[in-house]
């Protein structure tokens, strides 16, 4: 579903992503795991088609995305790091937008359905500020869904939240995982990626160093828990990715 | 699928975000204490004083501030509004992530963009009518208030997806708007200036837009300003549909 092919980025003379090579299969859930600036986000946005590539090729679902980026739209829901959402508006008009915005059957009745799966029916029609964080990033996530994608990445989905909130979006998570949909995760929690994947790769200094599932990774380096995998794997520190 | 399929939706929410604005009093007045202060400082106080053309200050005055208001409220609007989506909320890129084409982000964000001018350029003409400003009714003061909003709020649009920091955006509103609002003929006819000064400002829009403005019916001198206005429309919005057909991160 998603190949990415000696991927290239760079943000001045850093690069962000150097030389890349990764397949994800169709339904897997895969996790990125690695320090700040390992190229994570970078990778994201390059499969949101957001930002090109300087060198290599990325494709989903067969679709290159620099030049049918507008057929890799139709695949993906993307749920960035902030909570991209209008503010001044309530999470029904958020929803609404992004469903006409993508043109989905009867766009009234899926946003209905989706506030009452998020839990937020009773706040549907009240602005976006007065939510809690927890509220804002179930928004953000059921948002991403509306349009029923094949691919969902999900760029740190629970950072910044509390543990009885991220088990709840863990929830949600393993929910759409077992829908079939790809999930493409990253995320600093290692236990988020053994809790949510099958597969995960560590990322740093923007090269995959390693790649398996949890059990793979941890006997393959000896190592009692795969926190520390990464930690003796990932040395980036402090640099924007 | 239409080229301008999502225009729409993208206009609704904009128009959804400003009802959300207006909705604050002070929002309003904040936006309108600008061309009401020049209203009554030069037409009320120091307009008493001086006729241009033969005709009173005030006639002369008002379309001048309605053209200023469209501009501003136009190009700030849709500039400050790309630059925060972009920067700040990070809400645009919901829109570039939307299979949409370039051509319908421009439509619904420049027509959003054009309610907002007109609304702005309307409410001060109501000011000026209530301080005793009586217009000759032309559809050239409609047209060149449409042409003059559309290619503001595209101008609006391409600073708002060239720059790169809420800092870079305020140094265009005040080196190339805010000069336009003093020197394009608002405040006084541009022949009283010298030619050297006079004839580079007739390469900037709000002067073709004040002419227009200040005419009485589709005049020779109003369709030629209509005319220009309209070639500064036809430019922006190509270049702001380029400029979001090539947006990246």
């Amino acid at each position: 579903m998603i190949r990415v092919e000696a991927a290239v980025k760079r943000y001045g003379i850093l690069p962000a992503l150097d030389g890349l090579d990764l397949s994800i299969g169709a339904g897997e859930a895969f996790g990125l795991l690695g320090p700040n600036g390992a190229g994570k986000t970078t990778l994201v946005r390059l499969l949101a088609t957001l930002a090109s590539p300087d060198s290599g090729r990325l494709s989903v679902g067969g679709h290159d995305t620099v030049t049918e980026a507008a057929e890799v739209k139709r695949l993906i829901g993307v749920v960035f790091q902030e909570n991209n959402l209008d503010r001044d508006l309530t999470p029904r008009q958020n929803l609404s937008f992004h469903a006409r915005l993508h043109r989905i059957d009867a766009a009234d009745e899926a946003v209905a359905a989706m506030l009452t799966r998020l839990g937020l029916a009773e706040r549907a029609d009240r602005p976006v500020n007065g939510l809690s964080g927890g509220m804002r990033r179930r928004l953000v996530i059921g948002r991403a869904l509306l349009t029923r994608p094949r691919v969902l990445l999900l760029d740190e989905p629970t950072t910044g939240l509390d543990p009885a909130i991220r088990r709840d979006l863990w929830a949600l998570i393993r929910d759409i995982r077992d829908q079939g949909c790809t999930v493409v995760l990253t995320t600093h929690y290692v236990e988020e990626a053994e809790n949510l994947c099958g597969r995960v790769g560590i990322i740093d200094r923007g090269r995959l160093v390693a790649i398996g599932s949890p059990t793979e990774l941890t006997a393959r380096f000896g190592a009692a828990r795969l926190e520390d995998v990464v930690v003796a794997l990932a040395q980036t520190d402090g640099e924007a990715a | 699928m239409s080229p301008l399929s999502g225009a729409g939706p993208i206009f609704q929410r904009e128009i959804q975000l400003y009802r959300a604005k207006l909705a604050r009093p002070t929002f309003v007045v904040a936006a309108l204490v600008t061309p009401l202060m020049y209203l009554v400082v030069f037409g009320l106080g120091l307009g008493r004083q001086v006729r241009i053309d033969g005709g009173d200050y005030l006639t002369f005055l008002v379309p001048g501030l309605m053209g200023m208001a469209a501009m501003h409220n136009a190009f700030t609007w849709v500039a400050s509004g790309i630059n925060i989506a972009r920067f700040y909320h990070r809400t645009w890129q919901i829109i570039m992530l939307a299979p949409v084409s370039p051509l319908a982000v421009v439509a619904g964000t420049v027509a959003a963009g054009m309610a907002r001018g007109l609304f702005a350029a309307i409410l001060v003409g109501l000011v000026g009518l209530a301080a005793g400003w009586r217009p000759e009714p032309t559809a050239a003061i409609p047209l060149a208030l449409l042409l003059e909003t559309s290619l503001f709020s595209a101008l609006g649009m391409v600073i708002g997806l060239k720059t790169r920091s809420t800092e870079e955006h305020t140094t265009y509103t005040n080196f190339l708007i805010t000069p336009m609002g003093f020197f394009c003929g608002t405040f006084f006819p541009l022949a009283s200036l010298p030619s050297w000064l006079s004839a580079p400002l007739h390469l900037l829009p709000l002067t073709h837009a004040n002419i227009a403005l200040r005419q009485s019916g589709l005049t020779g001198d109003a369709l030629a300003a209509l005319g220009i206005l309209t070639l500064f429309a036809v430019l922006l919005l190509g270049w702001a549909g380029q400029m979001v057909a090539r947006y990246r991160e």
